[in-house]
């Protein structure tokens, strides 16, 4: 494109932004209601109980870490664990917050973090079964548990690959 | 289907957990609304630069030209041509993703081995570069380290995965 139709390029910018500009309303309604519940979540300390359940797994993980991180990842897992895309934005923007040490190098807690918004035990694929009954798949359904199979293994690979690479990389300011 | 059940059972079951603190549900949910207006402000500069680097690799077929060069590699490893560029554009964007699978199942077939394969891809990972400009964005980090490449070998395992199960179940 960029040799046969030069022109092209400014006007494909300014779609791609005005597209991110429609995503970007589209996220803020998502958000606006699941941020909206979370308050709920954290003003009824329904948190704190969220965090009971998931805290010898965060421990497990991130080592030591306070009260109001432990909540914000069992947040984070909780929304992750269910499937519910986008709504875990917020949580994990949060909970990154909270283990940010002002350091320009991605500490261990932080990469941690960020794996396991990218690859984390999925219960409900929901988008995807979605898809699959809009074309008329004959069972929807099966592609659960060789999903929960598939996410168990790259999930305990890659924490055991991110503790590794900790030990060679340690974190620094 | 159960699953349709589980967010209105959440979202119902909070307000009324929320009416038995006696905490007033509307002020909090409009604190949670104010929050997110401050969230897409910050991130609305990150998701523009994004979608303007996904885009111009795109139409540059620049996108097109690293599928073929790691469509070998990923043959190797058992991963058919045609899940490729799945597996690439899921790395930087989850909704370029979904548009992928479903390009996928309309050649194959949604229950075809590929078709299987694919849907466990699309449902098992996101996307490591837009979470990672999206959730970094308030902080000073600009270098990884090993973050990004661990994320992505595991998106590669994931994919190898996928393929060697659908054969099994």
């Amino acid at each position: 494109m960029l040799f046969t139709n030069p022109s092209m390029l400014f006007s494909t910018m300014i779609d791609a932004s005005s597209s991110a500009l429609s995503l970007c309303v589209k996220l803020f309604s998502i958000y606006a209601v699941w941020l909206g519940l979370l308050e709920i979540v954290e003003t009824t300390h329904l948190d704190r109980y969220i965090a009971k359940i998931f805290r010898p797994l965060i421990r497990l993980i991130f080592g030591k870490v306070d009260d109001d991180t432990t909540s914000a990842i069992a947040t984070n897992m909780s929304t992750n664990i269910l499937g519910l895309g986008n709504a875990c934005t917020p949580s994990a923007i949060r909970s990154i917050s909270l283990l940010d040490n002002g350091s320009k190098y991605c500490n261990y807690a932080m990469s941690c973090m960020l794996f396991l918004n990218t690859n984390f035990v999925q219960f409900l694929p929901s988008t995807i079964i979605g898809l699959r009954l809009l074309h008329g798949s004959i069972s929807p359904y099966n592609v659960i548990l060789p999903t929960i199979i598939v996410t168990s293994i790259t999930t305990i690979v890659g924490l055991l690959l991110l503790k590794l690479c900790s030990k060679v990389w340690v974190d620094r300011l | 289907m159960i699953s349709d059940y589980v967010i209105p059972v959440i979202i119902i079951s909070l307000v009324i957990f929320c009416m038995i603190e006696r905490k007033s549900a509307y002020s909090c949910f409009t604190t949670g609304v104010k929050r997110s207006i401050d969230l897409v402000i910050t991130t609305l500069p990150y998701i523009v630069t994004v979608f303007i680097m996904i885009e111009i690799l795109n139409k540059t077929l620049i996108l097109d030209c690293i599928v073929d060069i790691l469509s070998p590699a990923l043959n190797v490893l058992g991963i058919p041509a045609a899940l490729v560029p799945l597996i690439v554009i899921k790395m930087l964007s989850g909704s370029g993703g979904i548009a992928c699978y479903e390009s996928i199942i309309n050649t194959f077939g949604v229950d075809s081995e590929i078709g299987r394969a694919a849907a466990i891809i699309a449902a098992s990972s996101e996307a490591v570069f837009f979470c990672a400009s999206l959730y970094f964005a308030g902080t000073k980090v600009t270098k990884f380290r090993y973050a990004i490449p661990v994320c992505i070998i595991c998106n590669i395992l994931c994919a190898v995965l996928a393929c060697a199960i659908v054969k099994i179940l």
